[in-house]
């Protein structure tokens, strides 16, 4: 069985996920929570994402801001956005090669397909 | 509604909740944790789905906390966590051991000579195993009785005076039954004592009880107090070699004893049902299914710390 070498980002993980939210702003979990559902669709619940957040926090990729609130915001730390600069940069990279992949398997079913298709009056 | 009344349960739906999380977790995000909890109920009580969730997130935390999961530990919390899976797993393995030392009782005096050579083989193989994984027990507790002697001189038996009081009381029972069954079980015969004698086994099946007990409080015990104590690099690796040596023990006591069974059903059934020598009744022995069950599963989790152990022991060697 085939074994990857190199670290994957997949984009649903909570971590990235969180990680992308906070890029747009400090936040704290509830709001953290109804961002990430509004713009992956994904529903994070405080139990996966206060684990999320410990572990971000321990590696040092978030940081928790002064509130006088119970609801303590957080931020994305400048070693947090360089990781998920670089696993933007990953995911993009193997985006472009799907797409181009994509196209050409297209360009090649192409002409196979024209003929029925031609011949088809629906 | 603070993290303390969420823990105190002013609120039936949500409070036990933050009891899933580790105390040190709960310091740390305990009362934002509670807020988020309450802006996601809106004020509507948890779901089943909801407190499940929050109850695999809090064992979750519980497990990373001990080293037991995850890579967000130093690798010798790892390595110790490791070490107390084989421990815990070797725990639960001397349970059935025991009751397959029970169930052997007299084996070699149903059998003829030649015949027994598999059983002997089997059972000999597990005898000197379950010995050598009792001396490895001891070993890593003198490897660390130092230290944690120096912990006790420090002032740390509050810290496990409880567990110790529990532990002593489950093994002044466990004796006590012990002796009970001593003497009785000298005006029983073999047949009595291994079938069908009801209140000896009744009072068999409390001790039983008792010995898990005692297994599980010591076990416990030595856990908690070893979690207190900072152990040095060459301690860690001392233990973490036992513990693998002990993880390894027990399959191979797991399969000496699946051997020792197939051997004995296939020369001397009538001893696994306790009926006259000679007959021929099932070789199909609940108790020692449920013995091979366990002894199988505690394997297992031997297996899993044993992994822990191995994988992080070349980080440790960094240290």
């Amino acid at each position: 069985m085939a074994r990857t070498t190199t670290k994957t980002h997949r984009p649903n993980d909570p971590p990235m996920l969180i990680l992308t939210s906070l890029a747009g702003g400090p936040k704290h979990g509830h709001a953290l929570s109804k961002d990430i559902e509004a713009f992956a669709g994904v529903v994070l619940g405080p139990g996966a994402l206060y684990g999320a957040i410990t572990r971000l926090e321990e590696r040092g990729l978030i940081e928790p801001l002064e509130s006088d609130d119970r609801r303590r915001p957080y931020r994305i730390s400048a070693a947090g956005s360089a990781y998920l600069s670089e696993a933007v940069d990953e995911m993009q990279r193997l985006a472009d090669e799907g797409a181009r992949r994509l196209a050409v398997a297209n360009q090649v079913s192409a002409p196979r397909r024209a003929p029925r298709i031609a011949g088809n009056p629906a | 509604m603070s993290a303390g009344e969420l823990q105190m349960g002013t609120d039936s739906g949500s409070g036990s909740m933050l009891r899933w999380y580790p105390a040190g977790w709960r310091a740390r995000y305990g009362d934002e944790f509670a807020a988020m909890i309450e802006d996601d109920l809106e004020g509507k009580p948890p779901t089943v789905g909801f407190r499940w969730s929050i109850a695999r997130a809090g064992m979750g935390e519980r497990l990373r906390g001990a080293g037991l999961v995850g890579d967000s530990v130093p690798p010798s919390e790892r390595v110790r966590g490791g070490a107390f899976t084989v421990l815990c797993a070797f725990a639960l393995f001397v349970i059935p051991g025991a009751g397959f030392a029970k169930i052997s009782e007299h084996w070699d005096q149903s059998i003829s000579r030649g015949p027994r050579h598999v059983p002997a083989v089997s059972f000999n193989l597990l005898a000197s195993l379950a010995g050598a994984c009792a001396v490895a027990v001891m070993l890593g507790a003198l490897a660390v009785l130092p230290t944690f002697l120096r912990f006790l001189r420090d002032g740390g038996w509050p810290a496990i005076r409880r567990r110790v009081i529990w532990a002593v009381a489950a093994t002044l029972g466990t004796g006590a039954t012990t002796a009970a069954l001593a003497v009785w079980a000298r005006h029983l015969t073999n047949h009595q004592r291994n079938a069908g004698f009801g209140w000896y086994q009744l009072l068999f099946t409390v001790f039983v009880i008792l010995f898990a007990s005692t297994i599980a409080a010591w076990s416990a015990t030595a856990i908690s107090a070893t979690r207190h104590l900072h152990l040095r690099t060459g301690q860690l690796k001392v233990t973490g070699s036992l513990a693998v040596a002990v993880g390894v023990c027990m399959p191979v006591m797991t399969a000496a004893a699946a051997v020792w069974w197939g051997s004995m059903a296939t020369t001397a059934p009538w001893f696994l049902a306790g009926t006259a020598p000679g007959s021929s009744p099932s070789p199909l022995a609940a108790n020692l299914l449920v013995v091979l069950i366990v002894m199988t599963i505690a394997s297992a989790v031997g297996l899993l710390g044993l992994l822990r152990v191995v994988r992080s022991w070349r980080l440790l060697a960094g240290v």
